[in-house]
């Protein structure tokens, strides 16, 4: 998973650990400057060695254990013994409605569960410090 | 660039003139060899220049490309052998059997063809289709100004996947390729040109000239033995240092598995040391401090490499 | 202009969802093209063993571009991925002369799908900087695009490396969009 600037497309934030890993919560330390990015990209990768017919995956940013975001994608088919990426570019809000670095500091943690259907394949928790 | 055409029934669009077309004052043959037998072409340093190159319906023949190239296709040949410098895009060999090709590319695709051996130096994972009794090695090469081609082209001679092989048409309970140890050396199969008007450039295959330094890759990546995991910090002769590290190993008995190039941020210099008294990334060279630790810290910068690759 | 900036002009569009789909031979350049459009660094791409999407949103408007490998094994799970698709982006390696049937092939094969009928066509015709590019107007003869009468179509010619023409291939991507989705 990876954290891009997206107006320059410049890396700001990765890991390669295998964040599925389940009952672990994984942290990233991301620097604070991303919060001034225009939009910010995020990246996962993943391969699958079997064919998925409704792979999906649902996302949710918490601050301080409240939903503050949901986002949801629908991949649909994967190809059996294929590596793929999705990247999604997220606008940032206006200055004025953003929570400042200090406050969100150790208190966002992203969720990322992945579905074949309704069956649950694995699911990621990553907690945000901004640095 | 280019005409713009469009269709007059349902587009709204305004045809745009025409704009210039890329002025073609070179001639396009120099740069395609077509059926040729029993024939050895070589190209000198400075005469493809980063052109794309093509070698097609060619049988019997040795081709030397001691340049750079901006991409190469190698289409229906048999029995060739063929050395190409760095490629800056893809080198993609279709529809070949019974060659032996050396090269150094940014990404290597082979589609139906067969017999063929391959030393590869590449940066990125390299693909095979429909292929098989594929075998590949890796590069060791030197001629002149190999050094100034491989920057040219984009690529580090130390970021070579030459073993790490995607098959997109696997069969069960056997592989389409396999991987040569240093048992099987370039010259073996593509000897130097003998030509005089090639002895200025030096030719070598030996361990000990290479500009792509010789890794195991995954013929020892399994191995159960003692890993060490050492990383040198970007300076001015950091490339001096690597090759008289990588020479001194060699009689020792140690192995060089993989070489990784990478620019790495504070972050991820923490993430991979487990140890911030890295992360100003001081000129200084790192060694793992025992044997659990290199272990970790290998697949930790494997995954780190990896992830560069897909990303 | 980038996939932001295209999001950014069509804001105003009624339709919530775009989907773009890229798709051509292997070798064809789509992986580039698309890094390309994020402004991100072309050096360093493998050669795609599935999907890359990339997706954009902004208020509640979502555009998602899909670039599936062109491999022939992997050709036949195309047609997976054509469902709900806004515009179809053709790629093409036009220096690689040999295998021009062989698009065409797969390029008619798409033009019959049922899930793809009046699907508006882009055809970047890429890698223009190399030596042995054909034209766009020999590619558009050789493919015969002049014989497509039920979509609206255009051919570009492009270098994704120099990056020259791309714009204006997305130009047309949005004009075609905003005319006929209203």
């Amino acid at each position: 998973m990876n954290l891009r600037d997206a107006d320059s497309g410049k890396v700001l934030w990765q890991s390669s650990d295998d964040l599925s890993a389940p009952d672990t919560e994984h942290e990233a330390r991301v620097p604070k400057r991303i919060l001034k990015c225009r939009a910010v990209s995020r990246e996962i990768n993943f391969s699958s060695q079997e064919e998925m017919k409704q792979f999906r995956l649902e996302q949710k940013v918490y601050f301080r254990g409240q939903i503050i975001e949901e986002w949801s994608f629908e991949f649909g088919f994967v190809i059996p013994g294929s590596t793929n990426t999705w990247q999604s570019l997220i606008e940032a809000a206006p200055e004025s409605q953003m929570i400042p670095a200090n406050l969100l500091n150790g208190n966002v943690v992203i969720e990322t569960k992945f579905f074949d259907g309704e069956l649950e394949v694995s699911t990621s928790r990553v907690r945000l410090l901004y640095v | 660039m280019g005409c713009l055409f469009s269709n007059p029934d349902t587009s709204t669009d305004i045809l745009e003139p025409p704009k210039p077309q890329y002025s073609c004052k070179i001639n396009k043959n120099d740069y395609i060899l077509d059926k040729l037998k029993d024939q050895t072409i070589f190209r000198v340093p400075g005469t493809v220049d980063g052109q794309q190159f093509i070698i097609q319906n060619c049988e019997n023949c040795t081709i030397y490309i001691f340049d750079h190239t901006g991409q190469v296709q190698i289409d229906d040949c048999k029995h060739c052998r063929i050395f190409v410098g760095p490629v800056h895009g893809s080198i993609f060999i279709r529809d070949s059997e019974n060659c032996n090709l050396a090269t150094i590319c940014q990404q290597f695709r082979a589609r139906d063809c067969h017999e063929v051996n391959i030393f590869l130096s590449c940066a990125s994972q390299p693909i095979i289709e429909s292929s098989h009794h594929i075998r590949f090695g890796c590069l060791t090469y030197f001629y002149e100004k190999l050094g100034e081609h491989y920057a040219t082209a984009g690529i580090s001679p130390y970021n070579n996947n030459w073993s790490n092989i995607h098959d997109f048409t696997p069969v069960p309970d056997s592989k389409n390729y396999s991987l040569m140890d240093d048992s099987e050396t370039v010259f073996k199969h593509i000897p130097a040109p003998t030509d005089p008007s090639c002895s200025h450039l030096n030719i070598s295959d030996s361990q000990d000239q290479t500009i792509t330094p010789f890794s195991y890759g995954e013929l020892y990546r399994e191995h159960n033995v003692e890993r060490c995991f050492v990383v040198l910090f970007h300076e001015a002769n950091y490339d001096v240092c690597a090759r008289e590290l990588i020479k001194m190993l060699r009689p020792l008995k140690i192995v060089l598995v993989q070489s990784k190039c990478y620019t790495i941020n504070e972050l991820s210099a923490d993430r991979i040391f487990n140890n911030r008294s890295y992360n100003t990334l001081v000129t200084k060279d790192f060694v793992s401090q025992n044997s659990t630790d290199a272990v970790q810290q290998l697949d930790k910068f494997y995954n780190f490499a990896s992830m560069q690759m897909f990303s | 202009m980038g996939l932001l900036s295209l999001l950014r002009k069509l804001r105003s569009n009624p339709q919530d969802e775009l989907r773009i789909l890229l798709l051509g031979l292997d070798n064809a350049g789509k992986t580039t093209l698309l890094k390309v459009l994020a402004s991100e660094d072309i050096s360093h791409i493998t050669p795609t063993q599935g999907f890359n999407i990339k997706s954009v949103a902004s208020n509640g408007f979502k555009l998602n571009v899909w670039d599936i490998g062109g491999q022939r094994r992997i050709r036949p799970f195309w047609r997976n991925y054509f469902e709900n698709t806004d515009v179809l982006i053709y790629v093409i390696d036009s220096a690689d002369r040999k295998r021009f049937e062989e698009t065409s092939l797969e390029l008619s094969e798409l033009l019959e799908e049922e899930k793809l009928v009046n699907v508006p066509l882009l055809v970047f015709a890429n890698k223009q900087d190399l030596l042995n590019a054909a034209t766009s107007s020999e590619i558009t003869d050789g493919l015969a695009l002049h014989t497509i009468r039920d979509r609206s179509w255009q051919i570009q010619g492009c270098s994704a490396y120099t990056k020259e023409g791309v714009t204006d291939g997305l130009e047309w991507v949005s004009k075609t969009v905003k005319s006929t989705k209203k």
